[in-house]
């Protein structure tokens, strides 16, 4: 969702996504592991910090970028470049091995046949109401008005006095904390590594072009049909081939339904 | 004029030193050998990377403080192959094979390893490998492998499973790669002998992090014992994922690192595995010095990783840069080192170890070295069995 958010508005491949993500896993974990900061602190911190990086990323590397017409390959290529050399910073900085976050008690849950664990438990329920929270931002609010009247029609909105560089900025803002809520909750279970943000921002991709590009809400039903996907599939394939079924629902997607699953057609 | 004369004078001052300033480091390095490191310094068996070069470095300084080996120094050139990645492996390689014309090339891992090794045979270079463990490694031309390899190795854990366990039906789960591949297929082969049955094998890519499906097809399997053919990081999370899933049953694999445990847990208790016996409590006098300079070095006890690097730098490489230089050759050079490692196994390919008392190389490229059972109880890994003649004692 904090990728699609920012795709859908901006159009901007942003793949440093990732680095802001591990960034604010780091900041975290390093809050709760080293400080002693309590867990629920730890999250507002990654938040926090999440939020920090992406709109400097916005403000540093895309809004300079977009002054001189840079075009969209240009600033892919920028922002693949900035995930590079981080995760190398990161790399040097906080050292290649994996850092372990503390703080919640991994146990395991059976409901007949079906076993999860607590964290993934918690995983569903914060996903939940971290999508609801911002639909209902998005739909309720003047600001959420906004961004979507600029993912819907830059143009448009910016007639209609709606400054497209602030929505961008805002977007930047509550995309980088969400994603940096998400990555401290992936720490919970899989640790904190430099590397660790490409995985999830690579998933969001999926998701956003199966649901549909320029949709928000397709960018929810695109994660959650992609998991499914991947995990069901999982049970009747060898587990190695998950990463494959990802890509297959995509390009099934895309040959049956090319804009997405909720995406618009084109005008 | 005079002002003129003067900057030319500064300037041919500057052209002689600038020529004469490589006619040192060129001498320095005709008297240096570049022992090149292979490893995983990054991804999620960056430990291995660490400690494998930290036990080399170790014995390339106490042979330098020395003198080094017949007027020769060592120096270490390390290249990465992000834990596994072939192809990292071979750009890596051919960086220290055609800029830094390394003689030797102390790799890990077995995908890299196995990636590497044509470019090794067409360099003259000798390969020493402390870390892979896949079957595959096995009687390739110019590698010697200085760890117990998986099809020596992973007999044991179903010898455990069987005669300890009263296993009957035996599940894997193992790295996709040649590594994994070779401990589920000596598992398949030891299991189909000894009369036990297995129910699932599941391979999984490195660094997954999540095992979800392939535990749920595990469980549902509903096998005795579960072994492992993975290594590093994704030992701890599997680990730490079983238990939490509600695979209860006892589980065995052949490696351990203190990054596993520290990911895995509580997941980590009553894991028993197979592996190479170093003891850093027990040994022989050289393995109480290699402990005793380890911990000053590092603040902290060395495992079999680290021992297996160090011994090829002090005691392989040493004694074989020794046998060049008594005969006036130049370890330094491609093919020196590799023919004396050709001639010390005609000789027996007896080597001192840090394992206590002495290792057998052998010409297919495998090792013999002491082998143990070990079981991770109350927090520390404890010695619950010795292997001595293809048997498990205690």
């Amino acid at each position: 969702m904090s990728w699609g958010l920012i795709f859908a508005t901006t159009k901007i491949f942003h793949f440093s996504h990732a680095l802001t993500l591990t960034i604010a896993v780091y900041a975290a974990v390093i809050a709760v592991s080293a400080w002693g900061v309590a867990l629920p602190l730890g999250f507002a911190i990654a938040a926090l910090v999440g939020c920090l990086v992406g709109v400097g990323t916005e403000l540093a590397l895309y809004r300079p970028l977009r002054r001189v017409e840079a075009t969209q390959l240009n600033i892919f290529l920028a922002s693949l470049g900035l995930l590079i050399a981080g995760q190398s910073v990161v790399l040097v900085v906080f050292g290649p091995q994996a850092r372990t976050l503390e703080g919640f008690p991994m146990r395991g849950i059976e409901l007949g046949p079906v076993a999860f664990t607590t964290i993934e438990a918690l995983w569903l329920a914060a996903a939940w109401v971290l999508i609801a929270a911002l639909m209902a931002w998005l739909w309720l609010t003047r600001h959420g008005l906004a961004i979507r009247a600029v993912a819907s029609n830059p143009e448009l909105a910016q007639c209609v006095g709606v400054e497209r560089e602030r929505v961008f900025l805002l977007v930047f803002a509550v995309g980088s904390a969400l994603v940096g809520l998400g990555g401290t909750l992936i720490a919970l279970r899989d640790t904190a590594s430099p590397t660790m943000g490409v995985h999830p921002v690579l998933a969001a991709f999926i998701a956003v072009f199966l649901g549909g590009i320029g949709s928000i809400p397709g960018a929810a039903v695109g994660g959650v049909l992609l998991g499914l996907a991947e995990n069901m599939g999982g049970l009747f394939l060898p587990g190695y081939w998950q990463g494959v079924i990802a890509f297959v629902v995509l390009f099934v997607v895309l040959v049956v339904r090319p804009s997405g699953l909720l995406g618009v057609r084109g005008r | 004029m005079k002002r003129n004369r003067f900057w030319a004078g500064v300037c041919a001052v500057a052209f002689l030193a600038w020529a004469a300033l490589p006619l040192v480091p060129v001498h320095a390095q005709q008297k240096t050998v570049k022992v090149g490191m292979l490893l995983a310094m990054t991804g999620p068996g960056a430990f291995y990377g660490q400690v494998m070069s930290r036990g080399a470095q170790l014995a390339v300084d106490q042979i330098n403080r020395a003198g080094g080996v017949g007027g020769f120094k060592l120096e270490l050139v390390i290249e990465d192959h992000k834990s596994g990645d072939a192809d990292a492996g071979v750009s890596g390689a051919r960086k220290m094979l055609d800029v830094d014309k390394v003689p030797v090339i102390l790799t890990s891992y077995s995908a890299p390893t196995l990636a590497i090794q044509p470019l090794a045979v067409e360099k003259k270079v000798l390969l020493l490998n402390g870390g892979g463990v896949g079957s595959s490694l096995v009687g390739k031309p110019n590698l010697h492998n200085t760890r117990m390899l998986s099809s020596q190795t992973a007999p044991f854990v179903v010898q455990w499973a069987t005669s300890k366990l009263k296993a009957k039906r035996m599940a894997t789960l193992y790295w996709n790669d040649a590594a994994g591949q070779g401990v589920n297929g000596s598992i398949k082969d030891t299991c189909a002998k000894a009369g036990c049955q297995l129910v699932a094998q599941e391979p999984h890519d490195l660094g997954a992090k999540s095992y979800t499906a392939q535990l749920a097809r595990i469980k549902a399997a509903r096998p005795d014992v579960l072994a492992l053919g993975s290594f590093a990081d994704d030992l701890g999370y599997i680990l730490n994922q079983a238990r939490a899933y509600g695979i209860t049953v006892p589980i065995v694999g052949v490696d351990w690192t203190p990054n596993a445990e520290k990911i895995a847990g509580k997941g980590m208790e009553g894991y028993v595995i197979a592996i190479d016996r170093f003891d850093a409590e027990g040994g022989d006098a050289k393995t109480k010095a290699f402990v005793e300079a380890y911990r000053a070095a590092h603040k902290d006890a060395p495992e079999f990783y680290a021992a297996n690097y160090y011994e090829h730098v002090q005691f392989i490489l040493q004694p074989l840069m020794k046998r060049v230089a008594d005969r006036q050759g130049d370890p330094s050079k491609p093919g020196e080192l590799l023919a004396e490692m050709e001639r010390a196994l005609k000789e027996g390919g007896t080597f001192p170890s840090v394992y206590g008392g002495d290792m057998k190389l052998h010409a297919d490229g495998t090792v013999i070295k002491p082998m143990g059972v070990f079981e991770f109880k109350d927090g520390k890994l404890g010695l619950v069995g010795r292997i001595v003649g293809g048997k498990i004692e205690g």
